[in-house]
């Protein structure tokens, strides 16, 4: 129980604290110091930006003086790539080469004695596709090459035989494993066999003219 | 927002407290004590009358001009109780209804009011102070230095408390007479459970008894001292019919409290006499039929270990008083708490 | 001066000090907060874009000072390259001579019809086929397949072996078409064979306006 009579005439809000950390006090001081500490923060971003912004005309200078050598190393290195693509395009090219030498000495050696030829036709290739069409209102984006890198080889043979043995002697010998590398297919159109008379002479002796299609393997430009 | 205010200031209350009484000795000396309670025991570290400028102001003018203390280190304590003795203060024992417990003082028509309910159920205690004196006060101890205010109180209620410290009150159980001599007064208060129930003030203190003697002697008053420890004369005779009016009030006192509250006090103190007159008091009491006790702030024996040098004189002890009151009530508030 | 005027002033400048207090620290922190949002929030923004600025060009410079550095190897690969190039030209890659790929074309072949014993008597020239793009990207001078047409006569056997001596001579160099007409003589055949060379096309740019798709 609280014995003593403490009749107190000093009001709270009359008090004052004797520590000398005092809320009103300090209040201004942190004030301040938040304010001093906004103040430092932005003058180290203003320093940080100086800073930055000096870095960028170290580099710009920079920049301006590798200009010369940097436009001679652009072009070599451009001529570099142009270089290298164009050896790259015509490695293309070599791939797609053909050696029809070896095959048309086989054909000579190998033609059944039977049959005469009377002309023999590398079909010229088709025309080229350079781009693919472009999809319904859309523009196509430039193309500098054909759509398809392969291209088919047609191989004409037309001659004179005494009877059809003698052709399929020949279409044997064109679909024989010997020839197996160069041509696909050999087929005979229709029409294309047919019986004639030869005027020649006047002997009037018949014979067979022929007509036979190859395929030949594509060539392959990639 | 006044409640949390409250709350916020009980938390802090003091276990650190210096007391200082102004108003009890001439301009410019302060009695000034400092107690502590520790392991909730008090302690008396310091007890000693400082230098201190100013007086306190008559009027609102005077309390205009600003001053400020600055205490001695033994004295530099968190929070101050000042005491203030002047004519203006006013105490009063009033049949009023109890306030708030934690009610704080109001300012009315120009003057500082603090009740306190003193005995259950209405018994209250109603402190008076002009709102300058208090204002004036409150601005002696600036903020940020040791100690700053923490109570302002007047020095007859500060007296009151005084008795808490005498061991006699305590084996008493609270339950006594009180005579607080003053210069000019003598308080007469009775106590019931530690409580005071009565307060009587008699206009007759310490300079009223030496001035009788020293008038009835034919001497001045200046050497009554150093003739009575002396034994040159025998003042008993003459200081008889002076104090037997006040110890015939200490027996109206007892009556009265064994009327009201059905228990009689069996003791009897004494503070504030003067060491040369003290002995005389004490025979003239015993001669009336009261049995006193004399308390000195030396020897309160909750006081283990004054740690400053004790006041020269009399009037200088007897200053002390109010300000071991002071602090006293601020601590016991605090261990009560 | 009233006594309650004094007091009023007493008590008013015990609650000022500590509200003009809280009231600089108010304002203070208004301050602050201004300072914050005018000038730090934009100095920021400065800032970033400043710093994203300065690692642009120094990204750059990096990059130009490597390339610059790289000039002196880039220079060798250069020259090989064109050596690589040049070399070509002996396996076939076609170049023209007095601005005509057809007298070229004569000039590597009359040696093997020499050897061979195929006369060839015309050279025409073709428009070229155009080669498919490679990987590595387009070159702004193309490369293309250069047609000529080359007509003479001779045995098959002649004919034969010239096809082989151009293979063999000249590896880039295809047989693209060829058409074998008897004569009057049986040993005698009139032969037209286009020969297709790998040589320089149109440049990109000279394709450009017209590349926009569509059959040629």
């Amino acid at each position: 129980m609280n014995k003593a009579i403490h009749l107190n005439l000093l009001r709270a809000e009359e008090r004052v604290s004797s520590s000398r950390v005092r809320l009103h006090v300090m209040a201004p001081v942190f004030a301040a110091v938040v304010v001093a500490g906004v103040a430092l923060w932005w003058a180290w971003l203003w320093t940080q930006t100086l800073m930055a912004q000096s870095q960028t005309r170290a580099a710009d200078d920079a920049i301006g003086q590798l200009q010369a050598a940097f436009k001679r190393a652009t072009d070599t290195t451009g001529r570099e790539q142009e270089l290298k693509q164009q050896l790259a395009q015509v490695e293309l090219y070599r791939h797609g080469a053909a050696r029809y030498g070896v095959f048309l000495r086989k054909l000579a050696e190998q033609m059944p004695a039977t049959i005469q030829l009377t002309a023999l036709e590398f079909v010229e290739p088709p025309p080229q596709v350079i781009a693919a069409p472009a999809p319904r209102g859309k523009k196509a984006p430039p193309s500098f090459g054909p759509s398809s890198p392969e291209e088919p080889v047609r191989l004409r043979l037309s001659g004179r035989t005494p009877d059809a043995a003698s052709l399929d002697k020949l279409l044997g010998v064109l679909r024989a494993p010997a020839f197996r590398e160069t041509i696909e297919t050999a087929t005979v159109p229709k029409g294309a066999f047919r019986q004639e008379q030869d005027a020649r002479g006047g002997s009037g002796q018949e014979f067979f003219r022929f007509d036979v299609e190859c395929t030949l393997k594509r060539r392959v430009f990639e | 927002m006044a409640k949390a205010k409250t709350a916020l200031l009980k938390r802090r209350t003091p276990t650190d407290v210096v007391g200082l009484a102004l108003g009890h000795l001439p301009e410019g000396k302060v009695a000034a004590v400092r107690m502590q309670t520790k392991g909730g025991k008090r302690e008396l570290l310091a007890a000693a009358v400082i230098d201190l400028p100013g007086a306190l102001p008559s009027d609102w003018e005077s309390a205009r001009k600003a001053v400020t203390w600055s205490l001695p280190p033994p004295f530099q304590s968190p929070n101050a109780a000042l005491v203030a003795a002047t004519p203006e203060a006013v105490l009063r024992l009033t049949q009023r209804q109890a306030p708030a417990a934690d009610a704080q003082a109001q300012a009315v028509n120009g003057q500082r009011q603090a009740v306190k309910l003193a005995m259950p159920p209405d018994l209250c205690l109603e402190a008076t102070l002009p709102e300058y004196q208090v204002l004036w006060l409150s601005r002696l101890l600036p903020e940020g230095h040791q100690p700053t205010a923490c109570s302002i109180q007047v020095a007859q209620a500060a007296l009151l408390n005084a008795p808490l410290a005498s061991p006699e009150f305590e084996r008493a159980g609270g339950t006594a007479v009180a005579l607080i001599v003053e210069a000019q007064r003598t308080l007469l208060v009775a106590y019931q459970n530690s409580r005071p129930v009565l307060v009587r003030e008699q206009a007759l203190g310490n300079e009223t008894v030496t001035q009788a003697l020293a008038s009835g002697l034919g001497i001045e008053p200046a050497l009554l001292q150093s003739m009575i420890e002396e034994q040159l004369v025998d003042p008993l005779p003459l200081l008889e019919p002076v104090l037997q009016p006040l110890f015939r009030q200490i027996g109206l006192a007892v009556d009265y409290v064994a009327q009201r509250f059905e228990s009689a006090p069996t003791c009897g103190l004494l503070f504030g006499v003067p060491a040369h007159l003290a002995p005389l008091w004490l025979t003239v009491a015993e001669r009336t039929g009261s049995a006193l006790t004399l308390t000195a702030p030396a020897a309160l024996a909750g006081f283990a270990k004054p740690r400053a040098a004790a006041p020269a004189t009399a009037e200088e002890e007897a200053a002390l008083w109010p300000a071991i009151g002071g602090a006293l009530a601020v601590l016991e508030e605090a261990s009560d708490e | 001066m009233s006594q309650g005027l004094t007091g009023e002033q007493l008590l008013a400048f015990f609650g000022n000090s500590k509200r003009r207090a809280f009231a600089v620290a108010v304002g203070l922190l208004l301050v602050a907060g201004a300072l914050w949002q005018f000038l730090v929030t934009g100095q920021q923004e400065a800032l970033d874009q400043a710093r994203n600025e300065a690692q642009a060009r120094q990204s750059k410079q990096e990059a130009m000072e490597k390339l610059v550095r790289r000039q002196s190897l880039t220079e060798k690969a250069v020259q090989e390259l064109e050596g690589q190039l040049k070399a070509l030209e002996g396996e076939g890659y076609l170049t023209p001579l007095l601005n005509s790929y057809a007298m070229r074309c004569k000039a590597l072949l009359d040696p093997l019809t020499e050897k061979t014993g195929f006369a060839l008597a015309q050279f025409a020239e073709h428009s070229q086929r155009m080669l498919p793009v490679p990987k590595v990207g387009v070159p702004e001078q193309l490369q293309a397949r250069q047609l000529i047409t080359c007509t003479g006569t001779g045995g098959y056997r002649q004919m034969m072996e010239f096809v082989e001596a151009l293979e063999d001579t000249y590896p880039l160099a295809t047989l693209s078409a060829m058409r074998i007409i008897p004569t009057n003589d049986p040993q005698v055949h009139a032969v037209q064979m286009v020969v297709e060379w790998p040589a320089k096309g149109k440049t990109k740019s000279e394709l450009l306006p017209a590349a926009k798709g569509g059959r040629r």
